[in-house]
């Protein structure tokens, strides 16, 4: 499971970036991420199965649903709670969800 | 407390943030900071060229009009560079050519400004115009050369070509006519009517700028900004893509100033200001928060804090605003918001009274505060010092409210037990 997260800056991501390695290698799960910044996400989402969308940017979802729905990549928003050093296991379960979705 | 950060959220933030995520806005927020690369390489130069050492600097003087060159040529020609990325955003918005939306918005903006005949030298443009003073002129020469676009386009009023024909061929002819309708128009106001669109504009512009470096100028984005984070939304990424044009503009004329050697410079309040002396650790000045979470007895805030200190320092600071929460946080939201605007208030004094530097130097914002805001300040220790003093008194205000949530916090940890 190929998940991108997307912030403003991709700073912040990068730390949850770290949480969902964490978390993925600890439930043995095949997850791969990667964080990009908002000008990033159109080269980027293409390569990816989820996209999800740090909290303080939910107000660009739009902006974000409209690329990503054109290369066919779902979208999410991550829930506030699960955004931080100890959120990994949120998010990849909601990433499945998502894609449970499609 | 809560009924405010209820109406943050229900009502404030809605419409803030569709305003910045309108079409012309969002252009003008890519367009600028595509520039930034360029505009904190190029005011290092300055630095270099007057170091803060004042042994060294004896030593660079005879060199620094050399080394103020690239300087000029990158923070100098500021809007230059801006004006294109301006225009090539909005056209890609409109699902227009992006680069030809790009390079007409380029060819308006020079336009405006009127080369001069040199005797032995020939035509030259000055730059004068083309650096900070001229972004507001370029942000309205971006939009008018699109809107044209836009306009001919949807008007199918263009030049088509058979299919067939090489892309690139293609848009070039389609280019023909909004060029041409653009160059006429300009021509007519600029050259035959002799209106100094330029000059018209700064004015128009001049009094949004003037506020933008008042006390009440500075509280205002200070406030929005942690009302917006308050309702977990990117204050900065919000309220930048509307102050960033007037924070720009003050930056361009303090290092310009610097540039011509004076000692004290015009403004207070271009973006390093609240990048260094407010945003310390992030927005909310939270590096005091997690100074005070490090040794807290809940060992959720402890493992949070020490997790949160590092990206702290390098002034990210969503692991805390998400993770304490402060986002929705009665409690917490209070120091929040009530500490940066007191360490805005202060720095401000500080700085009208010449008793620390004024920002004129562009760094990047992952750097510790007290290291960026030497640099920011061409090398001022008095603004490091400030810094300092403005993370203790976060700190402090943070305290009470801090000590309240934790003990909230213990209970709840005690009863999981």
């Amino acid at each position: 499971m190929k998940i991108l997260l997307v912030c403003s800056g991709g700073m912040s991501t990068s730390i949850v970036v770290k949480a969902v390695e964490k978390k993925a290698a600890e439930l043995k799960e095949d997850v791969y991420v990667e964080a990009v910044s908002t000008t990033q996400f159109e080269e980027k989402v293409k390569d990816f199965d989820v996209a999800l969308i740090a909290p303080q940017v939910r107000h660009r979802k739009q902006y974000f649903d409209e690329i990503a729905s054109k290369h066919h990549v779902p979208t999410g928003v991550i829930e506030p709670q699960a955004y931080g050093p100890f959120g990994g296991e949120k998010i990849i379960r909601q990433a499945k969800e998502i894609l449970k979705g499609v | 407390m809560e009924a405010i950060l209820k109406w943050v959220e229900e009502k404030l933030m809605p419409p803030m943030a569709k305003l910045a995520e309108q079409r012309h806005l969002r252009a003008v927020r890519d367009g600028i900071v595509a520039t930034l690369p360029l505009i904190i390489v190029g005011s290092f130069f300055l630095i270099v060229a007057s170091p803060p050492i004042p042994a060294l600097s004896a030593k660079v003087q005879p060199y620094a009009a050399q080394i103020l060159l690239l300087y000029r040529l990158s923070v100098g020609l500021m809007a230059l560079y801006a004006v294109h990325g301006i225009g090539y955003s909005l056209a890609k918005s409109y699902n227009l050519d992006p680069v030809t939306g790009g390079l007409l918005a380029l060819a308006s903006f020079i336009m405006i400004n009127l080369p001069q005949n040199i005797e032995n030298i020939g035509f030259v443009l000055p730059i004068s115009g083309l650096g900070g003073a001229g972004l507001f002129s370029a942000i309205i020469m971006a939009f008018f050369a699109v809107e044209v676009m836009r306009f001919l386009t949807e008007r199918k009023i263009t030049i088509k070509m058979p299919e067939g024909v090489p892309e690139s061929v293609a848009r070039s002819f389609e280019a023909l006519i909004p060029a041409a309708v653009i160059m006429v128009i300009i021509y007519i106001v600029r050259i035959a009517l002799n209106i100094n669109i330029q000059e018209v504009i700064m004015n128009l512009f001049k009094p949004l700028v003037t506020a933008g470096d008042s006390l009440v100028g500075v509280l205002v984005p200070v406030l929005l900004i942690t009302l917006l984070w308050s309702a977990g939304i990117h204050g900065v990424s919000v309220v930048g893509s509307i102050a960033r044009p007037i924070w720009m503009t003050l930056l361009d004329a303090n290092t310009q100033a610097a540039a011509a050697g004076s000692k004290i410079l015009p403004h207070i309040a271009p973006e390093p200001f609240f990048q260094w002396f407010i945003w310390i650790g992030g927005s909310g000045a939270t590096l005091g928060l997690v100074l005070l979470m490090l040794t807290s007895r809940s060992k959720y805030l402890r493992n949070l804090g020490r997790a949160s200190i590092l990206p702290g320092i390098c002034n990210i600071n969503e692991p805390v605003v998400f993770g304490t929460p402060i986002v929705l946080n009665p409690i917490l939201a209070i120091p929040f918001i009530l500490g940066p605007v007191v360490t805005a208030i202060l720095t401000y004094l500080a700085m009208a009274a010449n008793l620390v530097g004024r920002p004129y130097i562009l760094a990047p914002w992952t750097l510790p505060a007290p290291i960026g805001a030497y640099l920011a300040t061409g090398g001022d220790w008095r603004a490091a010092v400030l810094v300092l003093i403005n993370i203790a008194i976060t700190t402090l205000i943070y305290f009470p409210f801090f000590k309240l949530y934790e003990r909230k916090l213990l209970e709840e940890e005690s009863s999981d037990n």
